[in-house]
């Protein structure tokens, strides 16, 4: 994984200026430009999330939980 | 007035101003089209300018205040939005580069409202992508790189509603509409040192912005004061039948005095202010708490039960509906095109969560709600620190340890520190106030937390607040000028 900075996507920041000032937007973006600018390895981002989704599972189980604990299916605050 | 004092000049300000003749909402919609692009695109705070429809919109608020037409407080009063709402004819695009294309053909309810009430849309404003519903490691999670804030441009300006913050923040537009699913108004606020108001879920309609998550949504506010939000949030609540959840009530602001402020029960956790914050931030965080305890309000240490895993279960609950929302476009070649890797493999991986996992958070949830029907039988607003500390820088991972808090350290004493996903769980309502700055010179925000549709109650207490301390009135020396103590 390389550092950030050496990867920050100032071109994002001049097309959104280009985007503004025509208030149309810009140009087609060049294939793959946009993605994963940061060069992180997928299958390790894919497993650290499979592992933090298994993790919010695991706690949300772990409540207690009786017949009478019925969802809001219809959310109402 | 200086272009500067225009430029942070509150809604009644301005109001005056065009009321008197001083000044046109043309003159006025210039101006900030101006700042927008000179100033905007150097934050990275802007998706698009709209200067075509702000001027059109402009020469028809004047005419009619020329001609002794009734003209609201927003009469003429220019705005940015955030982009993940639709704005007819304009780009929409989620803050993502697969969208970069996308416009519609309709306004979302809320920019229809502004617009009866004679407000300007001047610029649609940048966010982080797919509002980060996928958990996103970067500050540059957008279309539009990472939102610089005005306080420091090697910070970011917070997200999901980054454009919003930062705008408000750098005096680029009296007001911006942000959203919230979990956090995405009250942290840009914070990191901007600006106010911002998380509405009730259901009293703001959400037709025609981004889903992320039907059960968790809310389009508010962000301003420069809790009673230039109220005066938002007047024309943009109310009933839509085209939004599922509604709640069919509207809003009038109706300040409470202090009287009445003073007779409050006022929630909040000691550790939140001392241990769980960064050690930056405790100086304005006590000194913000001294100032609340000064109002002679009833001041309860109280903490939300330590066995609910809010986080978790915003995690969850976004996953599900947003796989569902987006689970063609996660299957597409086009979803590569996201910016943050992080937030696509947590898109990914949402979309194995089984029906039995969300129902098991949806009731699990409803834990969360009684919990806070139990505090607020005990009190009737919860204050914490917004964000324990500032704004990230904008090169570092947002998981990056920050703080005791992020670095695992657990207090032993109660606290609110999940006050954030708990709220929005539950549909609370919220307002986050600038309440000083850490010894670097970056802002920091308080939040207060009510029952539901309790905005009322909150803004008084935020007026009340703002009546007390100038902080939200402060600049950021980005722009040329000392932060300032007057007004």
């Amino acid at each position: 994984m390389r550092e950030p900075e050496q990867h920050l996507p100032e071109q994002h920041g001049n097309e959104a200026a280009a985007l503004a000032r025509g208030g149309v937007p810009p140009r087609e973006q060049q294939a793959g430009a946009g993605a994963d600018v940061f060069e992180e390895d997928p299958m390790a981002l894919a497993q650290a999330a499979q592992e933090r989704l298994a993790g919010s599972l695991a706690a949300i189980r772990a409540v207690p939980l009786t017949i009478r604990d019925e969802p809001s299916l219809v959310f109402r605050p | 007035m200086q272009d500067e004092g225009l430029a942070f000049a509150g809604i009644a300000e301005l109001r005056r101003r065009l009321d008197c003749g001083d000044l046109s909402a043309v003159e006025l919609a210039e101006f900030c089209l101006r700042r927008l692009e000179q100033v905007g695109s150097r934050l990275n705070a802007v998706a698009a300018l709209l200067a075509e429809r702000a001027l059109d919109e402009a020469r028809r608020a004047d005419q009619a205040r020329r001609a002794g037409a009734p003209c609201g407080p927003l009469h003429g009063i220019p705005y940015g939005a955030k982009d993940l709402l639709a704005a007819r004819g304009a780009p929409t695009t989620w803050g993502a580069p697969p969208f970069r294309q996308q416009v519609f053909d309709f306004d979302a309810t809320v920019i229809a409202r502004l617009a009866q009430a004679g407000a300007l849309l001047v610029a649609k404003l940048a966010m982080i992508e797919l509002a980060g519903g996928g958990g996103y490691r970067w500050a540059a999670a957008s279309l539009q790189g990472p939102a610089r804030n005005p306080w420091d441009p090697t910070r970011w300006a917070g997200g999901s509603s980054s454009g919003s913050g930062a705008a408000v923040a750098a005096g680029l537009v009296p007001f911006a509409l942000g959203s919230e699913t979990s956090g995405s108004i009250i942290a840009p606020a914070a990191f901007c040192g600006v106010t911002g108001l998380r509405p009730t879920y259901g009293l703001v309609s959400r037709v025609g912005a981004m889903p992320l998550s039907w059960t968790l949504d809310k389009v508010g506010p962000m301003a420069r004061s809790a009673e230039d939000c109220a005066l938002v949030l007047e024309a943009i609540a109310g009933p839509d039948e085209d939004d599922p959840s509604s709640a069919g009530r509207s809003f009038q602001f109706q300040p409470l005095p202090p009287e009445h402020l003073r007779k409050l029960r006022i929630g909040y956790a000691p550790a939140d202010f001392e241990e769980l914050a960064a050690e930056e931030a405790c100086p304005a965080f006590a000194a913000a708490l001294e100032t609340v305890r000064a109002l002679g309000a009833d001041m309860v240490e109280i903490a939300l039960p330590d066995d609910l895993p809010s986080g978790a279960l915003v995690q969850v609950i976004i996953g599900a509906e947003a796989a569902s929302v987006f689970g063609p476009f996660i299957e597409s070649d086009a979803f590569e095109l996201l910016v943050d890797g992080r937030q696509k493999a947590g898109l990914r991986a949402a979309l194995s969560i089984s029906a039995r996992d969300y129902l098991t958070a949806m009731r699990v949830r409803r834990k969360v709600q009684e919990a806070f029907h139990a505090i607020f039988r005990e009190v009737d607003v919860l204050l914490s620190p917004a964000r324990p500390g500032p704004a990230t820088p904008i090169d570092e991972p947002l998981d990056a340890p920050r703080s005791a808090v992020h670095q695992g350290e657990q207090s032993k004493r109660p606290s609110n520190a999940s006050l954030i996903p708990a709220g929005n769980l539950a549909g609370l309502p919220a307002v986050c106030l600038p309440c000083g700055f850490t010894t670097t010179g970056l802002p920091l925000g308080i939040q207060l937390v009510g029952r539901p549709f309790e905005e009322n109650l909150l803004l008084s207490l935020g007026a009340w607040y703002q009546r007390e301390t100038d902080w939200h009135l402060r600049r950021p020396p980005l722009l040329g000028e000392a932060s300032s103590s007057e007004g």
